[in-house]
């Protein structure tokens, strides 16, 4: 069985920068993985290319042996691949359920359900986020976490095999984060593949199975996440080179 | 209750009374059918003249040159508006917002020139004479207010179902709709054809209606701001809105040619301007009691919508 996604050297350039260079990784059905790197990594670009909310320079996506990156978005969608937006995207004077039932109605199996059915999916992953009790709130008064929820459920709604989320917990204080790990965590479990960009460090570490570092748009680790903790290049690429220096002669020493 | 009253309006034998009646119901029309786009869509639709030129062409021509009966002619027309809509969207609708505006706005004036500069078919400046309708006036009473409860019985089914979902979606953040599975340019093209559509069957009733058809009044691009004021100032992306403004601005525009025909357009003008000013959401947001009017309420209106 091929993996569930298989991105191979994936470059972009805006204009002759490049903002993703010769990135290659792949992901297993089920692996919940963290995407981290310092600013203008090239972290979201990379989302953005496997959502082809932006097209590929050069390389090749592919979803379950499958090549998207010439597929659209809505397609790539409704093949079960689902994304967030960092800068969240709600659909402000829809209420809540609307909101969702939006990923509902379209997402893979959406162009089946009748309104019933893809009411009764939106009411069902309000639930599961926590956002339940105010699912006639109209999405522009909603709360930052609970805009940040909203987004989860969206995605969700579409039951996506392979769920992108780009910072979801930007934002949020100690206990929402804990909240939103554990969601994350849950999600997964239920059996969806999870590839999420976080800068919340900590966070991100406890929950990911394998981690992808990038930097300057290039992919400078990949590992566990004891092992990426532990590589100096990504010590110095967080940190700069001195840091890094030092803590390698403290640690010989 | 409404509707048995105005079904027996036309029994009531007042022909003026009558004739603004059929006008109001086929703006409504025309302001339902442009709030598909620049209501529900988000798509403002600035060249919807073009739909209602082509649709009065379409059954004049074909009334004239191939004496068809009007019904053939009048469908015709409807149909190749929707088939036009759907080629020039599948181009225009991949721009957004304003340029879509001006787009549209472009179109419609170069097919007016097309229309007036191709005499040996269209007839060119001096018009099409359609032949005098053998039924009474009544007659397009009616058709104008079947098209408008057809118009507003689809709009509100089509809101609860997914065809409206995905065009709210699609106004609201075009983007955020696309990854979640919205084909966004067929939603798209759907509602422009439909909208097209309609409008194109209130032009070919038009015709017949007033029976002398020419280019500049027919194309005429004020028309088409006077749909889009209609929709925007009852309230555009609701249902009721639109229809609202209509009746309320096709009956204080005839007041106004009545009594004070000099002040008529200075007059409009204004109402327009606090319209705009302060209740940018339309009359419709007032009539459910969503919000009251006062002072504050206007002075918190002005603060959100200031640049």
């Amino acid at each position: 069985m091929p993996p569930l996604l298989e991105v191979v050297k994936a470059t972009k350039y805006f204009g002759g920068l490049p903002a993703v260079r010769d990135v290659s990784f792949s992901i297993e059905p089920g692996e919940l993985v963290g995407l981290i790197g310092p600013n203008g990594a090239g972290k979201t670009t990379l989302i953005s290319l496997i959502s082809r909310t932006e097209r590929l320079s050069e390389g090749e996506i592919r979803f379950k042996g499958q090549r998207i990156s010439d597929k659209t978005p809505h397609e790539i969608g409704r093949m079960g691949v689902a994304r967030t937006f960092q800068v969240v995207k709600p659909f402000k004077s829809m209420t809540v359920l609307e909101n969702v039932a939006v990923g509902a109605f379209f997402g893979s199996d959406g162009l089946k359900r009748s309104r019933a059915q893809a009411l009764d999916k939106a009411h069902e992953v309000l639930r599961r986020v926590g956002l339940d009790r105010k699912s006639e709130y109209l999405a522009h008064a909603l709360t930052v976490p609970d805009r940040k929820r909203l987004e989860v459920a969206k995605a969700l709604a579409t039951d996506p095999e392979l769920l992108l989320l780009d910072e979801v917990m930007a934002g949020l204080n100690l206990a929402e984060i804990d909240e939103a790990m554990a969601l994350i965590q849950e999600v997964n479990r239920q059996g969806v593949t999870v590839l999420a960009i976080e800068h919340v460090m900590k966070a991100i570490m406890g929950v990911s199975q394998r981690i992808i570092v990038m930097d300057h748009g290039q992919q400078i680790a990949a590992g566990t996440p004891a092992e990426v903790a532990a590589n100096p290049i990504v010590i110095s690429a967080y940190l700069g080179k001195r840091y890094a220096a030092r803590s390698a002669t403290a640690g010989a020493s | 209750m409404i509707v048995l009253v105005l079904l027996a309006v036309p029994f009531a034998h007042n022909s003026y009374f009558l004739h603004l009646l059929t006008l109001m119901f086929a703006f409504a029309v025309m302001a339902e059918a442009w709030n598909l786009m620049g209501g529900f869509t988000g798509y403002p639709d600035f060249g919807l003249v073009v739909f209602f030129g082509l649709g009065a062409y379409t059954t004049g021509l074909l009334m004239t040159k191939q004496k068809a009966p009007f019904p053939v002619a009048f469908l015709a027309g409807g149909l190749l508006c929707c088939a036009f809509a759907i080629l020039v969207g599948l181009l225009l609708l991949r721009l957004r917002g304003h340029y879509f505006a001006i787009a549209t706005l472009g179109i419609s004036q170069a097919v007016r020139e097309i229309v007036a500069n191709w005499p040996s078919v269209t007839g060119g400046g001096t018009g099409v004479s359609l032949p005098i309708p053998d039924f009474e006036n009544n007659v397009f009473y009616y058709i104008m207010f079947g098209l408008l409860v057809i118009i507003v019985a689809f709009t509100w089914s089509i809101s609860r179902q997914r065809l409206g979902f995905g065009l709210l979606a699609i106004r609201e953040d075009e983007l955020a709709a696309q990854v979640l599975g919205v084909n966004t340019l067929r939603y798209k093209v759907t509602a422009y054809a439909t909208s097209g559509f309609f409008i194109g069957l209130v032009g070919g009733a038009y015709a017949y209606w007033v029976t002398f058809i020419d280019p500049d009044t027919i194309f005429n691009v004020g028309f088409s701001v006077e749909v889009i004021i209609m929709a925007v100032l009852g309230g555009a992306g609701s249902i009721a809105g639109p229809l609202i403004g209509a009746f309320v601005l096709t009956g204080v525009s005839e007041v106004l040619n009545a009594y004070v025909p000099s002040l008529h357009v200075t007059v409009l003008g204004a109402i327009i301007v606090l319209v705009v000013l302060l209740i940018p959401n339309g009359v419709i947001e007032y009539l459910g009691f969503k919000r009251k009017f006062t002072l504050r309420s206007i002075r918190s209106t002005l603060a959100a919508t200031r640049i």
